[in-house]
């Protein structure tokens, strides 16, 4: 904790010496900006000590917190207007944070509730399609007067819930399948159906509210889920399959995809037009070289939409090929702690459900950490923890309260179910 | 004019040492991750033998058999017959021979009417016997060892 303090003020500092805007920002609103420095550090050392005195693990929260850190350091940098908003935001994570923790036993209850959890999943991904607003080339916001939301981050909370209860209860009837069909085996289809209602909304997802990155999330955290409870490789052929022969009908369908699939292909065929944001974007990373031009002294400014989707973009140009190796190494780790949390607990819901709320932070930073350095078709999603937004902090920082409150069995007990299985 | 370059240089200082936060978290963090592991690793393997569980080591027996190590925690069975936790196909042993398990923190054996006895240190087991730690079990031409 201690040397992520550390670094924040040495960063602040860095940007108060060098950047001129951060400089002019911190003068005028002085009082406004300690405040928040203040209310935010004081809310992350009191969950600390709140960890600390319950026993739990605190590895996990603090990665979090030194991503968001980095993210703050960041958005400082680029936006400095938003600065107060995400220490703002910061703030109300960690709080959401430490009642999930508070709470998890009432939480854990909602897992008997498979159907509801399901349907409510459904009805929240279904809102965007019916009475959303498009913001940004994708319609999957709702705005409620002057509150912005975007239900499809709640809607991954609901579908980890949903498919943690649902294939814990059902894990034998889909790892001891009956049914043959090339080659491969499958569970009879009355228990396929819920999943493939999923995967079905995803692709849905994918070409009506144009919400690709999402699209991929859902599908992914579905597939992940299935195999880790199922432990079966056809599911996830199937699924693969599937995938790919919608991708290839949306392409020749919908101009949308042909856009955003062309423009991967080849940026260069229109850098100043559709495929500007791709290609600044790569000009940041590349203009930063191994070491980075230094906090405060690059030209991210240049990409559209920095602050959310592509801050790390700019953590490529400022901080180098360096800090993007470290960045992606903590969200490894995170993705390894959680995998730990899930293997520790004795009861399968709740190991399935840790391991989806790991699957769905290490999938959500590989989509957008892949589309911005043109490794993937560019989706636009956020990076958890690090970029602006509100929505983003809240279900980031309950996922991790999920993985840091899973009840810890003893080794004994689990050694036992090693060898009953 | 010497105020203006130490605040540049100290700008350029503070910068790397961003840089140098980051990786000195992300090496503390998984040299953290790594030692946690181990640790774990090594508890897990002395509860091989942990505190309620118990071992059967076959020390005499056909090649079949000989050397292997049965652990459990409540019940175990000895017999002929397939269904047994420990199969000794010998025409001494009965069907359903002996069985191993649990009351309280004490472990004891029960011969199920064998009959060929059921020999623990040399002597026959009348009904039940209470086992401690190294006693010799003798099922038909097998010897079994006790073990917590």
């Amino acid at each position: 904790m201690r040397n992520i303090f550390l670094l924040l003020v040495a960063a602040l500092g860095a940007l108060f010496v060098g950047n001129g805007t951060f400089h002019s920002f911190v003068l005028q609103k002085e009082t406004q900006v300690f405040l928040w420095l203040i209310i935010a550090a004081s809310v992350i050392a009191a969950a600390d000590i709140f960890l600390r005195r319950k026993h739990f693990r605190d590895l996990p929260f603090q990665m979090a917190v030194f991503l968001s850190v980095v993210g703050i350091i960041m958005i400082s940098r680029l936006k400095a207007a938003l600065f107060v908003p995400q220490l703002r935001w910061l703030a109300i994570g960690v709080c959401v944070f430490v009642l999930t923790v508070c709470f998890r036993k009432k939480l854990f209850r909602m897992l008997r509730y498979q159907y509801i959890l399901g349907i409510l999943c459904i009805i929240v991904l279904m809102l965007p399609l019916i009475f959303g607003t498009e913001i940004g080339g994708s319609r999957n916001w709702i705005v409620l007067g002057p509150i912005e939301v975007q239900p499809s981050e709640f809607g991954k909370l609901l579908l980890i819930f949903f498919l943690a209860s649902y294939l814990s209860e059902h894990r034998q009837m889909l790892s001891l399948p009956n049914n043959k069909f090339l080659m491969m085996r499958f569970a009879p289809i009355r228990f396929m159906a819920p999943l493939l209602a999923i995967w079905g909304m995803a692709i849905l997802m994918f070409v009506a509210a144009r919400d690709l990155g999402s699209a991929l999330l859902f599908f992914g955290i579905a597939v992940a889920m299935t195999y880790m409870a199922s432990g079966s490789k056809s599911y996830t052929a199937v699924a693969v399959i599937a995938f790919m022969l919608a991708a290839v009908l949306s392409y020749h369908l919908f101009g949308h995809v042909r856009v955003r699939f062309d423009i991967w292909l080849n940026p260069w065929s229109d850098p100043s037009g559709e495929a500007y944001q791709i290609v600044q974007s790569l000009f940041a990373i590349g203009s930063g070289g191994i070491w980075g031009t230094g906090l405060g002294h690059g030209q991210p400014g240049l990409i559209p939409e920095v602050h959310t989707d592509f801050i790390f973009s700019a953590i490529g140009e400022e901080l180098g090929l360096l800090g993007m190796i470290l960045i992606m190494t903590i969200y490894l780790l995170l993705f390894w702690c959680g995998i730990k949390a899930a293997l520790r607990t004795a009861e399968s819901s709740h190991a399935l459900l840790a391991a989806g709320a790991s699957v769905i932070l290490l999938l959500q930073a590989f989509i957008i950490i892949a589309g911005v350095t043109k490794f993937l078709p560019l989706t636009g999603i956020t990076l958890p923890f690090v970029s602006y937004g509100g929505s983003s902090m809240v279900t980031c920082y309950l996922l991790l309260g999920i993985i840091t409150s899973i009840p810890e069995s003893s080794i004994k007990k689990r050694h036992n179910l090693k060898q009953n299985d | 004019m010497t105020g203006s370059i130490i605040i540049r240089a100290l700008g350029v200082v503070l910068q790397y040492g961003v840089l140098l936060f980051l990786f000195l978290f992300v090496a503390g963090t998984s040299k953290k991750l790594f030692t946690d592991m181990k640790r774990e690793k090594k508890s897990l393997a002395a509860s091989e033998t942990g505190i309620g569980e118990a071992v059967l080591e076959v020390v005499k027996g056909d090649d079949e058999l000989l050397g292997r190590r049965f652990a459990f925690t409540d019940e175990i069975s000895i017999g002929r017959g397939t269904e047994n936790d420990i199969v000794i196909s010998d025409n001494f042993v009965s069907h359903h021979h002996a069985v191993i398990f649990r009351t309280g923190g004490q472990f004891v054996i029960e011969d199920l009417g064998s009959v060929n006895p059921t020999l623990v240190n040399g002597q026959t087991v009348h009904g039940r016997r209470m086992l401690k730690p190294g006693d010799m079990i003798q099922v038909g031409m097998a010897v079994l060892k006790f073990a917590r």
